[in-house]
C-alpha cells in the first residue's frame, strides 16, 4: 500500500482517520502496511498528510453547532448535564 | 428547573454489567403507585417543569398504567422522555396516541450482538435493534415529532464498537447519540475488572469517537458528558479541538434537572438516591423531600437542596476531591456535586481519575493536573 492509498483513506474513511489519529503506526498495521519497512520520503509524505487532516478536523470543528444541557431533557442516561453537538451545515 | 426526572420502578428484565442501579433488579423495591405518579405530574405543573423523563428499571417492565400517566401528562401539557431498552415495544407503541411522548431513549450498547450482548445479556441485541428500527419506521410514519437517541454506555467491553455505533446510529436514523461514561457504582462495582478496563485503551476510544465524528459529519446529534480537563488533555495530546465538547457545568442538579426517587423523594440528583449508593437513609421517605406530600418549591428550600446548591455553583467542594484538588479548571468546573456527599473508595470523577492517571504515567508535560509534589506548575 502506498502513500497515495493513505491519502484516500484519510480523505475518506473517518474510521481510519479516527485510528490513524490516535495511534498511526497500528492503524498501518491493520491495513496492512508495516511503518518500520516505509522509506523516508513516505515517513515525510505520511507526516504531512496527518498534519492536512487535523487541520480539515479543525476546519470541521468549526462547523459544529452546540446546545446545552441536553436542553429539553436535562438528566438523559448519564446523570449529566450534557453538552449536544451537532453540524450545522 | 427544566425536567423531573422520575423514577418510575426498580425492576428490570435484564441485568446488565454496567448498571448503576442494578442492585435494585434483583428484589425490586416497591415503586410509587399510579396515583403519586399523578400527584408528581401535578407538582411538576405547578413548578413550571417542562419535561418528565422516566427512568429504570425498565420502565415498560413495571405495572404503572402508563396510558394513563401519559394522558394526565397531555392533559398538563408536559412533554415527556422515557429510557427503555425497547424490549417491550408493544407497550411502547400504545403511547403513540399521547402527544406528551415527546422523546424515547433507547439503550444499545454495541453495534453486534457480541458486544452489545456481553454487557445486557443474549439476545438482547436483535430485540432491542430489532424494535428499534420497528420504532423508527413508525416514528417516521406516524409521529414526526419524537425523537429517537440511542445511549451507548462506552465501556471495556464493548470500546472496540466505538466507530460501529456511528454506522449502526447512521443506518437506523436516529437523532442523537449519547455516549455514556461508565462508572464503577451499582453492578459496574461488581465487574468493574471488565467494564472499565484499562485508561489508555478506554480514553484512546473516546478520542477516536470525536475524531470520527468530525471526520464523517453525521446528521445526528452527538452528546457526551466531557468535563474541560479532560478535554484540555484530549486536546493537548491528540490535537483534536475539544471546545464544542466541553462541559464546564456537568452537574445539573437542581438547575437542570431534579429527580423523584422510588420513595417519592424529590433529591437533587439520583447520586445521592438509595438505588446508586445504597445510603439507607434513603430507602425510605423523608418528610420534608417528599413530593407526595409537599410542592417542588417549598423541597428547593431545604437545607438538602441549599447545601447542594451552593456546592455546585460555587465549586467549593472540588478542593477536597482527587483529581480536582489538583485541576486547573477547578475554579470553574462543576463535576459530579453528588460525589462529594458520597464516602467509599470507588467514588470519583472516573474519566478525570482516569486522565489523572495517564498523566502521571506519561510523565509528559500537560496543562491540565498539577503534581502533588508541585514540582511541576501549569
Amino acid at each position: 500500500m502506498s502513500s497515495k492509498t493513505v491519502r484516500k483513506l484519510l480523505e475518506r474513511d473517518p474510521e481510519f482517520v479516527a485510528k490513524f489519529l490516535t495511534g498511526p503506526s497500528s492503524a498501518l498495521k491493520e491495513y496492512g502496511i508495516d511503518p518500520e519497512t516505509l522509506p523516508e520520503k513516505q515517513v515525510h509524505a505520511l507526516e504531512a498528510m496527518v498534519q492536512q487532516t487535523q487541520e480539515n478536523i479543525r476546519t470541521n470543528a468549526k462547523l459544529v453547532g452546540v446546545e446545552m444541557a441536553k436542553s429539553e431533557w436535562g438528566i438523559g442516561m448519564g446523570c449529566c448535564n450534557d453538552v449536544n453537538t451537532r453540524f450545522m451545515e | 428547573m427544566k425536567t423531573l426526572a422520575i423514577y418510575l420502578t426498580g425492576a428490570c428484565n435484564l441485568r446488565c454489567k454496567h448498571c448503576s442501579v442494578g442492585f435494585d433488579q434483583y428484589r425490586p423495591r416497591q415503586a410509587l403507585s399510579d396515583d403519586d405518579i399523578i400527584r408528581v405530574l401535578d407538582r411538576a405543573r405547578e413548578r413550571e417543569v417542562e419535561f418528565i423523563t422516566f427512568l429504570g428499571g425498565e420502565p415498560f417492565y413495571s405495572p404503572h398504567d402508563l396510558p394513563r400517566i401519559f394522558g394526565h401528562a397531555e392533559a398538563l401539557g408536559i412533554n415527556v422522555s422515557v429510557n427503555t431498552n425497547l424490549f417491550f415495544y408493544e407497550r411502547l407503541e400504545e403511547l403513540f396516541g399521547y402527544t406528551s411522548l415527546q422523546n424515547v431513549v433507547v439503550s444499545v450498547d454495541g453495534a453486534s450482538a457480541e458486544s452489545h450482548d456481553a454487557m445486557r445479556g443474549k439476545g438482547s441485541f436483535e430485540r432491542t435493534v430489532g424494535n428499534l428500527r420497528k420504532l423508527v419506521k413508525t416514528r417516521n410514519a406516524l409521529r414526526p415529532d419524537i425523537t429517537i437517541d440511542v445511549t451507548f454506555a462506552l465501556s471495556d467491553l464493548n470500546r472496540r464498537d466505538n466507530l460501529k455505533m456511528f454506522r449502526l446510529a447512521e443506518d437506523i436514523g436516529i437523532d442523537c447519540l449519547n455516549v455514556n461514561i461508565v462508572q464503577p457504582i451499582g453492578r459496574a462495582g461488581k465487574f468493574r475488572q471488565r467494564v472499565m478496563g484499562d485508561d489508555a485503551g478506554y480514553i484512546e476510544a473516546l478520542v477516536q469517537i470525536f475524531i470520527y465524528f468530525l471526520a464523517s459529519k453525521p446528521a445526528f446529534k452527538l452528546s457526551v458528558p466531557i468535563p474541560p480537563a479532560v478535554a484540555a488533555f484530549i486536546n493537548q495530546k491528540y490535537a483534536v479541538p475539544m471546545e464544542v465538547f466541553t462541559n464546564e457545568r456537568m452537574c445539573g442538579g437542581t438547575s437542570v434537572y431534579t429527580y423523584v426517587d422510588l420513595m417519592g423523594n424529590l433529591l437533587p440528583c439520583p447520586g445521592l438516591s438509595y438505588e446508586e449508593g445504597r445510603n439507607s437513609l434513603m430507602n425510605r421517605r423523608q418528610s420534608r423531600l417528599s413530593i407526595v406530600d409537599h410542592k417542588i418549591s417549598e423541597i428547593e428550600e431545604s437545607s438538602l437542596f441549599q447545601a447542594f446548591e451552593t456546592a455546585r455553583k460555587t465549586h467549593s467542594k472540588n478542593a477536597l476531591f482527587d483529581p480536582c484538588n489538583r485541576c486547573a479548571f477547578s475554579d470553574r468546573c462543576s463535576p459530579c456535586t453528588s460525589a462529594y456527599y458520597k464516602t467509599g473508595a470507588d467514588l470519583e470523577i472516573s474519566l478525570c481519575k482516569r486522565v489523572s492517571n495517564l498523566v502521571a504515567e506519561s510523565g509528559e508535560q500537560f496543562s491540565v493536573f498539577k503534581q502533588t509534589d508541585l514540582s511541576e506548575s501549569f
